[in-house]
């Protein structure tokens, strides 16, 4: 036996120690509180991993050259220390914008049980509605809002809109509110394309979009769109970043931030109401939930999320045309939610992840699955050419996740946890 | 007014495709408690074989010899073929992937008939392109004036068949054996099955039936008018049939009737008036109106009755 394993071994005593005597929380213990069970970061180990995730996020466009690890760039590559190619980043920057609306999804399916299909519509609605108050309007002199003001008038608006459907969600139930809810995408398409023709243009659809900019200090204002050039707006304490990498930091904090909302929201008087009206309406109103209000309330929160999601998208893409709005995006953002687990915060980012990624490396590492035979590469007008081969991936894997996999990612995660953690006696 | 006339015959022959549509969905919906939001896709798989069988294939890809595109066969015979292609693949689509969701969540059948919907809906793409296509039918553009009305052979076509076959449908509900025994399993599926009714075979041939209803009424929007047809308009239908089985009350047969034809009065009457709405208050928003039309009646409706005109009132216990 060697220093190092001597060394090792009293590391290790020393840690059971401390996680012994409540030192070290290791969260796994069962909640003796309600304070207790209504952390949001349960133990020490959940802070540590908080901790790896922060610096993976600063990290990830740039590299870890600035703490000491890695170095050069290299493209089109996934090596941890070294910087993202801006492909990666254009991945997650899609699947940061799909989680947020996606969370927003889960709290109103999941954990509120009101099957909704209508985020398309309040995503399109984000999108169009940044482009108005983010450009064409200058209700203050001759310039428009700033960009901070803009998102939030339209992320409060998105609520209220998404609000007004509550009433409607008081009287029916189930698969009656979802047919609601295709109508409002059905009449949505017709808003964009036919009726607000002065914001959206119309079917040609609309190339205006203000990028995102955050006032730092008076005068100085870092713009996220134009970060390629030096100087300027580009300039963020000296360094230049590329489009991708400054939307990959704003779309993720707006994940991060939207993450511990709904985490606490769920941890909350108004979480635990909407739970209960979950599982039997009628018995938690009994109990003293108020049932209208959980409702509206869930509501009205899936339509702030979903107005943001709309606000980056909108801001990110620059283009936003009515067909972007139509019943099968909301469906994917259903999938999303089916795939990365049905009632989790969690694996709504799971499902994200899953199905931005599914998309997007299908299209581009062809290779990977150029060996199915019938798969075609060509952009024929029939076959199975890679954009068809995507949704009929995309449809198996709603129908093989609910039918094996019921709890999505999420319920795998968990899983691997409790394998781990029960080891040696786990089955 | 003759005009006036001119839309309701269309409406009614509208009304009559929806009908069929909206009679697949209350039909599943009786047997499983669950919307069939693939309706489309039973829609399209109808018209794709159809459009085989009536020889679409061998206009289409001359020069590409396979067995299937040889055939061509007059447009009846196609459609006959088609329906009951359709009812069958809908009979094996509840066996194979449908049963296995009996007593999952609703939530979690609802999203398979969607993920169900989408994978056909791009393996037709990808089988027949997502070009429009058009079946060699005998109705043609051929109309007759009636006083000053003009009706399109294809509506009285439409309108006769639907009849007919809506009538030989709640026949055989109302009066044979396995009508009655759907109706029994609709109503209460363990006393049913404890009369030695077979509940997966009512499910099965529920569905049969619903896929055959929604493949002839694919053909029947598709034929006459000189329409040609692609999978995204047949989807609008499918979202105009919502309402409807909405309005009549999702489990109802006569709803669906009531609903569909009404649905389709109203949204052809909105097509014909639209422009002249536009111009009444010199407005451009009314342009393609009928398409959410529909939802507008439909959400009035719900104000009212909550589980539409005919459906019946959900007993709830805590």
């Amino acid at each position: 036996m060697t220093g190092a394993h001597l060394t090792l071994l009293a590391l290790g005593a020393i840690v059971g120690i401390l996680i012994r005597q409540g030192v070290i929380d290791h969260g796994h213990r069962a909640a003796r509180n309600y304070a207790a069970d209504s952390r949001v970061f349960r133990g020490n180990w959940a802070k540590m991993r908080m901790a790896v995730l922060a610096l993976l996020f600063v990290s990830a466009p740039v590299g870890m050259s600035w703490i000491g690890v890695g170095g050069m760039h290299v493209p089109h590559t996934f090596i941890p220390g070294l910087p993202l190619s801006n492909f990666w980043l254009q991945v997650l920057v899609f699947a940061g914008i799909y989680a947020i609306g996606a969370i927003g999804l889960n709290l109103l399916i999941g954990f509120t049980g009101q099957i909704s299909l209508a985020q398309a519509f309040f995503i399109g609605f984000g999108a169009y509605a940044i482009g108005y108050f983010g450009m064409d309007i200058t209700p203050f002199g001759d310039h428009p809002l700033p960009f901070p003001l803009a998102a939030f008038i339209v992320v409060v608006l998105g609520a209220v809109l998404s609000s007004l459907i509550g009433p409607f969600a008081l009287r029916l139930r189930g698969q009656y509110l979802a047919v609601v809810s295709i109508g409002l995408v059905v009449a949505g398409e017709w808003l964009f394309a036919d009726v607000f023709t002065w914001i959206t243009k119309g079917n040609t659809g609309r190339p205006n979009f203000p990028p995102a900019s955050i006032t730092i200090w008076p005068g100085k204002t870092m713009t996220f769109s134009v970060l390629d050039a030096p100087g300027g707006d580009a300039d963020f304490f000296g360094y230049t970043f590329s489009k991708d990498a400054a939307y990959f930091w704003l779309v993720w904090a707006c994940v991060a931030v939207v993450t511990l909302v709904s985490l606490n929201l769920i941890r909350s008087r108004n979480g635990r109401a909407m739970m209960a009206v979950r599982d039997r309406d009628l018995s938690a109103e009994i109990i003293g939930v108020r049932q209208a209000y959980t409702k509206i309330w869930a509501f009205a929160i899936c339509g702030a999320f979903a107005a943001l999601a709309g606000v980056l998208y909108g801001s990110y893409f620059s283009f936003v045309q009515p067909s972007n709005f139509s019943n099968a995006y909301s469906i994917q953002f259903v999938a999303m939610i089916i795939v990365g687990g049905v009632g989790s915060i969690r694996g709504s980012i799971f499902g994200a992840l899953a199905i931005a990624m599914l998309e997007r490396l299908i299209e581009r590492y062809v290779w990977l699955v150029d060996w199915l035979p019938f798969l075609q590469t060509n952009n024929a007008a029939s076959g199975m050419t890679v954009p068809r081969f995507i949704k009929v991936v995309f449809g198996l894997l709603i129908i093989l996740f609910l039918m094996f996999f019921p709890l999505g990612l999420n319920g795998l995660w968990e899983r691997a946890k409790r394998y781990v953690r029960t080891w040696p006696f786990s089955a | 007014m003759n005009q006036f006339f001119t839309f309701v015959v269309q409406g009614l022959s509208r009304g009559a495709i929806y009908t069929l549509v909206a009679l697949g969905f209350v039909i599943i919906y009786k047997a499983t408690h669950v919307l069939n939001f693939g309706q489309a896709a039973l829609m399209s798989v109808g018209a794709y074989v159809t459009y085989t069988v009536n020889g679409g294939l061998k206009e289409q890809f001359p020069d590409n010899f396979r067995p299937w595109t040889i055939a061509s066969f007059p447009w009846v015979v196609a459609l006959i073929v088609g329906v009951l292609v359709t009812a069958a693949f809908g009979f094996l689509v509840e066996r194979i992937v449908l049963s296995k969701f009996r007593n999952k969540p609703v939530f979690a059948t609802i999203m398979a008939t969607f993920g169900l919907a989408i994978i056909v809906q791009f393996l037709i793409g990808s089988i027949w392109g997502d070009d429009s296509i058009s079946l060699k039918e005998p109705i043609g553009l051929r109309y007759y004036k009636v006083g000053g009305v003009s009706i399109t052979l294809q509506s009285i076509v439409t309108f006769c068949v639907a009849v007919v076959v809506v009538a030989c449908f709640l026949l055989f509900f109302k009066r044979s054996r396995m009508g009655t025994a759907m109706r029994a399993t609709a109503y209460d599926q363990e006393a049913a099955m404890a009369q030695g009714i077979s509940a997966r075979r009512v499910y099965g041939v529920s569905w049969a039936i619903s896929a055959g209803l929604a493949a002839l009424a694919a053909v029947l929007l598709s034929s006459g008018n000189g329409s040609s047809i692609t999978q995204s308009s047949l989807q609008l239908a499918t979202f105009a049939a919502f309402p409807a089985i909405i309005i009549g009350g999702v489990d109802s047969t006569n709803g669906a009737i009531v609903g569909g034809m009404a649905i389709g009065l109203a949204e052809q009457l909105m097509f014909g008036y639209q422009q002249k709405i536009n111009n009444a208050f010199s407005t451009h928003i009314f342009t393609n109106f009928h398409l959410v039309f529909p939802y507008v009646i439909m959400l009035i409706v719900l104000l009212v009755r909550p589980y539409g005109i005919f459906g019946t009132k959900e007993v709830r216990r805590v």
